[in-house]
């Protein structure tokens, strides 16, 4: 759902604005504000490919959820090509890192969700969800269900699931996580071609340094609690990626220069926490 | 596959074979000696309380291959009420579960009678009905609903209440409306508490019906055990006790096939 606004003047495709959420719990008899962003914002261009890290808890994922629509911030806006974001929307799909599939559904009906939800009919649906399952490679496990697959297969269907809405905005929220290495690289490699195939946008959580820097054309990193951004390096490597430029001196430079600051958040949020 | 491998294989596959045999042996063994000795008890005792097993197998028998028998009129009586009342009382148990699990509103307007009823013993309410409803299947209908429906409703309010929000935030991200999200989602993912409520619910609800036909029919599984027993017929009392057995175990056996096939993707 998306809200059209006055000013148009070629904006971002992606533009967050000074976001600022506090979560409540309940503390005995009372109720206590934690604020979890602070004056968060952000802009990212059609076809960027963005990595965001940051300390654990510091609220990146509360970020995605944002921009996705899922939450409601109490400060600030998200616009996406200037209109305001005021819930879900198809512009935008996640790929969560704990999969979200169902596990009643065959890895097909998986994919085929969101189509399902839009009402889109049968015939159609299953020709878009088998295009994107074949994309995946996971042709040949469209019957399977959830539990009979390993965690790179499930991260795949999750992955089929969102192309097939064909979102302009794609959020991922430490998509590899959960994956061993070897099938981490796979999948790497497999989105870096589908991102450079297609030209999404895509915002790319990771906890991972090598990755974030990896990935992107450009690396944001968060500061602890209450999270807000500290810094934005531009990843000047270039394309396609692969494994020689991980091999490239200047690889090894940003990574550090991300490292620096990273760590620089972390001891800033370890004295907060023994502060407080 | 070396030699070496190849008697190892055939070990194990000897190996394999003979616990299965072993297993099916000690089952046939002690089951024979269990009738061995109901037929011995049976004829040394009063046939007054008890029968040995060749009687009771005659007799059941008998009136299986007896069109209009006593016992297949009694097993389509009580089934005629089991059925439906179950049926009836799986669709507004989970109607009820679901309205409860899904409006705080709800929740605390019924819950307490809920609870109430849950843990009221069903029979406790046999002769009230019995006077409010009268002799007749719509009283059998009624206990049976009352049996069954608030095992399943409760059932089905904690699964929905349980629904992690993994299965619910991703189909709010692709903007499913209240209804999508309650049909596609939560209800899937309380399919194995509803499943667990209806097993509990049907147990529940054979034990009531049998009760309350001890109470108001001659004809129904129940009404026969009251009347055998109460004139001693000890090898014809067996049969419906047979039939009874017979039904609990193929209702377990079918909820736990369920089990193993559709409730197997659940887990992991
Ligand atoms: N629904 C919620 N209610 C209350 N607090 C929340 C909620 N969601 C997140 N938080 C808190 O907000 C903070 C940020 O959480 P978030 O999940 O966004 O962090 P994150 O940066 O994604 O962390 P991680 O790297 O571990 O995934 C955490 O302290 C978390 O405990
Ligand atoms: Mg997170």
């Amino acid at each position: 759902m998306t809200v059209p606004t006055v000013d148009a003047a070629t904006p971002p495709k992606l533009a967050v604005e000074n976001i600022q959420k506090t979560f409540f719990k309940s503390v005995k008899d009372d109720v206590v504000g934690i604020p979890v962003l602070n004056g968060v914002s952000l802009s990212v261009s059609q076809g960027e490919f963005v990595s965001v890290i940051g300390p654990s808890g510091c609220g990146k994922s509360t970020l995605l959820r944002i921009i996705d629509g899922l939450i409601q911030p109490e400060g600030g806006r998200v616009l996406v090509d200037g209109r305001i974001v005021s819930g879900p929307g198809s512009d935008r799909a996640v790929v969560f890192q704990y999969f979200g599939l169902y596990p009643w559904r065959s890895v097909l009906r998986n994919v085929e969700f969101g189509l399902e939800l839009k009402g889109v009919p049968a015939k159609e649906r299953q020709e878009i969800a088998l295009e994107n399952i074949a994309q995946v490679g996971l042709r040949g496990f469209e019957n399977h269900y959830p539990h009979e697959l390993s965690g790179g297969m499930r991260q795949r269907v999750g992955f089929a699931r969102a192309l097939s809405l064909d979102p302009q905005i794609i959020l991922m929220d430490e998509p590899f996580s959960s994956v061993d290495e070897q099938t981490r690289e796979l999948l790497q490699e497999q989105l870096l071609e589908l991102w450079s195939a297609t030209r999404k946008t895509i915002l790319f959580i990771t906890h991972s340094i090598d990755e974030a820097v990896y990935m992107a054309n450009r690396v944001v990193v968060m500061g602890a609690r209450p999270g807000r951004i500290v810094e934005e390096i531009t990843v000047d490597l270039p394309h396609p990626r692969t494994s020689e430029v991980r091999a490239l001196p200047r690889f090894g430079e940003i990574r550090a220069h991300a490292w620096e600051i990273l760590k620089k958040g972390i001891r800033e949020s370890a004295e907060l926490n023994a502060a407080a | 596959m070396t030699a070496i491998d190849d008697i190892a294989l055939q070990a194990e596959r000897a190996r394999i074979r003979r616990t299965k045999i072993d297993r099916v042996l000690i089952v046939v063994c002690t089951f024979i000696g269990f009738l061995a000795v109901w037929e011995i008890a049976g004829r040394l005792s009063n046939p007054l309380f008890f029968a040995p097993v060749s009687d009771v197998v005659r007799e059941f028998w008998l009136s299986l291959l007896d069109p209009r028998g006593r016992l297949l009129n009694g097993l389509v009586e009580t089934l005629s009420v089991l059925v439906p009342g179950f049926v009836i009382a799986s669709v507004l148990g989970v109607a009820l579960g679901v309205l409860m699990g899904r409006s705080n509103l709800g929740f605390q307007i019924l819950d307490p009678y809920v609870t109430i009823f849950y843990n009221t013993p069903r029979v406790a309410l046999i002769p009230l009905l019995l006077l409010w409803i009268g002799v007749g299947d719509p009283l059998k209908i009624v206990i049976v609903i009352l049996a069954a429906i608030f095992p399943v409703s409760v059932n089905t309010m904690v699964g929905i209440r349980d629904v992690s929000a993994q299965f619910t935030e991703p189909a709010r991200s692709m903007n499913a409306t209240e209804s999508q999200l309650l049909r596609k989602v939560i209800l899937p993912a309380t399919f194995p508490y509803v499943v667990a409520g209806i097993k509990l619910g049907l147990g529940r609800a054979l034990t009531t019906v049998i009760v309350a036909e001890f109470f108001v029919s001659v004809s129904g599984l129940g009404g026969i055990l009251q009347a055998t027993s109460s004139s001693y017929q000890m090898a014809k009392m067996f049969a419906p006790v047979i039939i009874l057995a017979a039904m609990g175990v193929a209702i377990d056996g079918l909820l736990t096939y369920l089990e193993r096939s559709v409730l197997r993707r659940y887990r992991s």
